[in-house]
């Protein structure tokens, strides 16, 4: 017999190929004394289901009923969009308005779905700190960071993000000297 | 407009930053895209991400400039990832409704993708956070499945990409299902198991 695979991905592999019952036998001489190494092959081996459905399809896309694309009136946080005005690659800006504690438009920046990994929203927070740092007529100014509600579906769902938001003076010739 | 082709270019030179720039403009592309395709279709038509994704490689990428090197490769991995967080984001969206997240959704980017209709969108979840520990492990195998499960590539497109033979891409799929089946069933609730 050639050499023995070594590796839990190619003991897995040679062991699929074999009948159930001459398994445990090619276990015990491929993993030796190795128990981690065999407890990971058979965990592997007992979730191999070639009939499960489970992963067998791709992923479709479907249309819901109605795009809700930047819909004006749409609420984020307490802001309520108006229109979008500018998109980068990773966030979309609004022209939107604040009713409370006070009446103002604002722009306010949302960081697109999907789009909302660590390192994006380490950026984000960057910006809004550099933003508040300054204080100039020609720069807009910071009033509101946050994200607006997420939620928590599930524990198992954990990470489910919320919109992360940053709601700024509009043009900054609008900002009162 | 960045140059999707001179990215690719920087990739293919080793520039570890261009794949990050890459990333969001195939997402936008596919968004939009996808847009345009089922703007005028009626709810609950299905979307090839597989189509969708070729569409967007020929109006993003100059064909003849970049047939010298593996564009095509750095493009699809790019693309695959952007449809990972369409879907994914989509999974979240549907899991939200169905487990009675009583929280108002803002939906600020389209509402248009929801994942397939007989997929467990806590499974796509699920699957989602597994694959990032797989592709510590071995990312060619998550690679593989991101191409397959997100792109719809069939085993033999999927290797081409990758540029292993299509029965090395095969023992990788059978090692990394099972792998992502095994976490998928850790998961789930206690006496779930049977029903599968």
């Amino acid at each position: 017999m050639t050499q023995l695979p070594d590796s839990d991905s190619a003991i897995f592999q040679a062991a699929v190929m074999l009948e159930p019952e001459q398994r445990t036998a090619f276990l015990e001489r491929a993993c030796g004394g190795n128990s981690r190494l065999r407890d990971e092959v058979e965990s592997l081996l007992r979730a191999h289901a070639p009939n499960d459905s489970f992963l067998q399809a791709p992923l479709v896309a479907m249309t819901t009923a109605q795009p809700a694309s930047q819909r004006p009136g749409t609420m984020v946080g307490p802001y309520k969009i108006r229109e979008q005005i500018g998109e980068g690659g990773f966030g979309v800006v609004y022209v939107a308005e604040q009713e409370k504690p006070v009446r103002r438009k604002v722009a306010l920046k949302v960081i697109k779905l999907g789009m909302d990994t660590r390192d994006v929203i380490a950026r984000f927070e960057a910006e809004r700190q550099a933003l508040a740092l300054m204080d100039h007529p020609n720069v807009a100014r910071v009033l509101d960071a946050g994200a607006s509600e997420g939620g928590l579906s599930s524990n198992r769902a954990r990470h489910v993000p919320s919109e992360a938001f940053l709601a700024a003076t509009t043009r900054p010739h609008r900002v009162a000297r | 407009m960045t140059d999707v082709t001179q990215i690719l270019s920087q990739i293919e030179d080793g520039d570890p930053s261009a794949a990050e720039q890459l990333l969001p403009l195939v997402y936008d592309e596919l968004r939009k895209l996808a847009a345009a395709k089922l703007s005028n279709e009626k709810p609950g038509q299905t979307l090839q991400a597989t189509a969708l994704v070729h569409d967007a490689y020929l109006r993003l990428v100059d064909v003849d400039k970049a047939q010298h090197w593996d564009s095509r490769g750095h493009f699809f991995a790019a693309a695959s990832e952007a449809m990972r967080r369409i879907l994914v984001e989509a999974a979240r969206r549907k899991s939200r409704e169905k487990h009675g997240g009583n929280w108002e959704r803002v939906p600020i980017e389209p509402d248009l993708l929801v994942s397939a209709e007989a997929t467990d969108p806590l499974q796509v979840l699920v699957v989602n956070e597994a694959l990032d520990h797989l592709a510590q492990q071995s990312p060619r195998k998550a690679e593989l499945v991101k191409l397959r499960y997100f792109l719809g590539f069939t085993l033999a497109e999927a290797a081409n990409v990758l540029g292993i033979s299509v029965a090395t891409a095969e023992d990788d799929w059978t090692y990394a299902r099972a792998w992502l089946r095994r976490e998928w069933l850790r998961g789930r609730p206690m006496g779930a198991d049977e029903k599968t």
